[in-house]
Order: C-alpha cells, then sequence, then structure tokens
C-alpha cells in the first residue's frame, strides 16, 4: 500500500472527527470499498482510506486496487475525482477554486450547485444564512478543530545567576555559549533558551 | 546567526509610509514602482491583488520572513517609562533576536505584544507562548504547514494564529515590546487594506474562519468603551 501516491489536488477533506469514524470503520470492516488509481499508481479514489491505513501502520500490506485500461487524462482525473465524491462528505474548496473549470462543468459532473457557487465565492451571504453558518459549524464538524490534548501546557523558567562564577557554571554545564548578535549594532547579547528535551539529553549525559 | 529578513509589505502608500527599520525590504506591486522608487533601500516586486497573497508571495519566496505593516509608527519598550522608543537599529536587533529565541523553542510563528496598553503587560511574564501575535508585525519560520489561504481577504492575524495553534501548538511572544500603527489605521487608513476590506469581505471572512477553525472564532460583542466596527468582527478563542 505504502507504494500508491496520494493525489496532491485530492479536493476531498475530512474533519478530524470524521477521521476518527474512518479509522474505526476500517478497523471494523477492514478495505471494503476498492481504491481506485491511474496507471502511474496515483489514487484517484479512495485516497482518505489509504491515508487512514497507512497512520494504523498497515503499509507494508498488499491491498486490490481498481487499475484503468488506459491512462486517464488530468481532466478524467479531476473529473472521476467530484463524481466519486459527490455522495457524501465534504470539499476542499482552495483547492476546487484553484481548478480550472467553470460552474457548469462542476455542476455538470454531479456537484450541489449551491455548494459550486460558495466554491466560486459568487453569492452574496444574506444576514439570515451568516446567522445560520455562523452557528452550525463548531469544534464537532470543522476543518481544523484546536483542542488540548491531555496535560499540554506550556511555560518556561528563568534562571537567575548572581555572579559569574555561577553563571559560567550553568554555561559550561548546559552547553551554552556566550553569543553576541553577528551584526553588532548594539551591545546587545542574545538569550539562551533550552527546551526540556535538551536538559534531558544533559541531564543523562551528567548522570 | 542568520539573519531574518524584514519586508514591509505596502501598497498605494507611497506618501504616507511610516515604517523605518534598518534594512528592511520594501514589497510593492510592480505597477507602483514608480511611485516608490523615492525609497533608498532593497525592493522586491510582485502581481499579486490581495494582501494574502501579497504575503503568501512573500513568505514563498524569502522562506523565514518577518513582515510589518507600512504604516508602523513607533516601536516602543512597554517595560520603561524614559526612552520608550526604539531607533531603526534597535528594532533591527530586536527582530533578530526575536527570531533567534524562536529557533530554540521551535516555535515557527513569533511576535510581540498585541497591545500598546502597559496595563495589559505582565512583568513576571514576558514571554509568551500561547498568546495573540498581530500580524502588523510578525514572524514567520519556515514550516510546511503554514501559508495564507486565497480564500481570505483581510485577516492575515486570525488566519496565520489559528493555523500555527492547529499545527505547531505554540508560538513566541516577547510582550516586553509593541508596534504602534498609526491611530485607527486598521480600517480606515488610505491605501493598503482599507481598499480591499468591505463590510461584505468580513463577514465571508469571519464565516470561512468559522468552517474551518469552529470553536476557536467567536464573534465579537461590543463593550461601551470599545464599540465595533461591523457586527461581523470576531475574536479568537484558542483553547490552548
Amino acid at each position: 500500500m505504502k507504494d500508491l501516491v496520494q493525489l496532491d489536488i485530492n479536493p476531498r477533506k475530512i474533519s478530524d472527527a470524521m477521521k476518527k469514524k474512518l479509522a474505526e470503520s476500517l478497523s471494523k470492516f477492514n478495505l471494503v470499498e476498492i481504491p481506485a488509481v491511474n496507471t502511474d499508481m496515483r489514487i484517484i479514489g479512495g485516497n482518505q482510506r489509504v491515508t487512514a491505513l497507512l497512520m494504523a501502520e498497515r503499509g507494508d500490506e498488499e491491498i486490490d486496487v481498481r487499475y484503468p485500461n488506459r491512462t486517464l487524462t488530468e481532466k478524467e482525473v479531476k473529473e472521476y475525482a467530484i463524481i466519486s465524491n459527490s455522495h457524501a462528505g465534504e470539499f476542499d474548496f482552495e483547492m476546487l477554486a484553484d481548478w480550472d473549470f467553470d460552474l457548469e462543468t462542476l455542476a455538470d459532473w454531479g456537484m450541489d450547485m449551491e455548494v459550486t457557487r460558495d466554491i466560486l465565492n459568487k453569492n452574496e451571504i444574506g444576514d439570515d444564512e451568516f446567522e445560520k453558518e455562523i452557528k452550525k459549524y463548531d469544534d464537532t464538524n470543522c476543518e481544523l478543530a484546536i483542542t488540548p490534548s491531555f496535560h499540554e501546557k506550556y511555560s518556561y523558567f528563568i534562571i537567575l545567576c548572581e555572579n559569574e562564577i555561577d553563571e559560567s557554571f550553568i554555561r559550561n554545564t548546559f552547553e551554552l555559549t556566550k553569543k553576541q548578535t553577528s551584526h553588532k549594532l548594539t551591545d546587545n547579547r542574545l538569550s539562551n533558551i533550552l527546551t526540556v528535551e535538551k536538559i534531558q539529553e544533559i541531564w543523562l549525559k551528567l548522570k | 546567526m542568520a539573519e531574518i529578513k524584514i519586508v514591509v509589505p505596502t501598497h498605494k502608500r507611497s506618501e504616507i509610509l511610516t515604517t523605518n527599520v534598518f534594512n528592511q525590504i520594501l514589497c510593492i506591486n510592480q505597477s507602483e514602482k514608480e511611485d516608490y522608487s523615492k525609497f533608498d533601500c532593497e525592493k522586491i516586486f510582485h502581481k499579486e491583488n490581495k494582501l494574502s497573497d501579497i504575503r503568501q508571495f512573500i513568505f514563498k519566496k524569502l522562506g523565514s520572513v518577518f513582515q510589518i505593516d507600512d504604516d508602523i509608527v513607533s516601536v516602543e519598550r512597554l517595560f520603561v517609562n524614559l526612552d520608550v522608543v526604539l531607533d531603526s537599529k534597535e528594532i533591527y536587533e530586536l527582530i533578530q533576536e526575536t527570531y533567534y529565541n524562536s529557533k530554540q523553542v521551535n516555535a515557527k510563528l513569533f511576535g510581540f505584544n498585541s497591545s500598546l496598553n502597559p496595563k495589559h503587560y505582565k512583568p513576571q511574564k514576558p514571554f509568551v507562548a500561547n498568546g495573540y501575535i498581530n500580524a502588523c508585525a510578525f514572524g514567520l519560520i519556515e514550516d510546511d504547514n503554514l501559508y495564507f489561504s486565497p480564500k481570505t481577504t483581510a485577516c492575515e492575524s486570525h488566519w496565520i494564529n489559528l493555523l500555527n495553534a492547529y499545527y505547531n501548538r505554540y508560538s513566541f511572544q516577547d510582550t516586553r515590546f509593541a508596534f504602534r500603527q498609526k491611530s485607527n489605521s486598521t480600517f480606515t487608513l488610505d491605501g493598503g487594506q482599507s481598499l480591499k476590506r468591505t463590510v461584505t469581505s468580513e463577514k465571508k471572512d469571519t464565516l470561512f474562519l468559522k468552517m474551518m477553525f469552529g470553536d476557536s472564532i467567536q464573534l465579537k460583542k461590543g463593550r461601551k468603551d470599545s464599540k465595533l466596527h461591523h457586527k461581523y468582527q470576531r475574536k479568537l478563542n484558542i483553547k490552548l
């Protein structure tokens, strides 16, 4: 599976919640729907399923794929990407906005006209619609939900040295060098910052 | 120490450009080359229309880069009463040092205090890892996940803070310093973003950010001491 190539113009996107559901479904039912590829092994249908399996560290597995009897053109690849995704899921508006097709072509391929108008940013949003839409989206259905994971916290400590001997001790222990700005416009000194990872590394060495 | 380039994107403000940082580079639309010819500094030219596209052009062209708006009148120390204002070379060094610090903590977005009010400055907490960085002056360190969306018109501050929070979780902010823009210039000063920002574009930007980032975007409520410019104004609510 890891030899397959992801479609870098994939217009399909799924939220983190949907990704989780997809991973659960694959774990329960395995790969029921067979991904489709072009002759160059680029995935034209099933990118999200393959990604979910790769993330589950199943890249070494062999899977069935649908393989065309001739190479599909770039236009056909895009057409198939729309057709195969029209029944469910969401589209990546940014990616689609870069596709050079008009409204009618996208509609011919089965895309919902309302969605298409949104993509091309041609409709004015009325206040009622704005109110409705703004309430519709939250962390469960947005594209990039920013939610803290367990114990996620960012903080820092400052070490105060009261004399040069202490400063020298800290510099030597934590492998800090006396750095000055290279441009030397003023006499400012640069700060030294250590990450926990670096401190742990030094700590282990000292032990 | 590798230095970070400092770029000032500017649009139709050749007569009123106030930003002045040592070694700054102006980023100008090709069509305005003549207008800005009087400025004796390095210039780069683009053919973009929207600020988000210009910011992306700069980021793509230069990689790690510090971008400053063209209406900055001063950079100020919030921790002293005397010698508050930094000179052009001091600003340059401040940016370079903050860039160096950001690299040490592996932060991809860095900046300074978004408020000039000393009451908002906490002396016991000069560095912040999850604060809001105003795009009037911000640094980006090369990162595959960060970019400016062509779908937005005038919300780069919110966009880049949110995108960075999602992918990189934290930023680096030195709250001892703040950049002062011309009074009330964000929405109304001639030239710049004022030529692109409309109430309709604000409405679309707010909705787009909500679709992308859900609860991390909220509609702003007016206060007695701070009236809203329009009812689609938004605020960040990043829970990190």
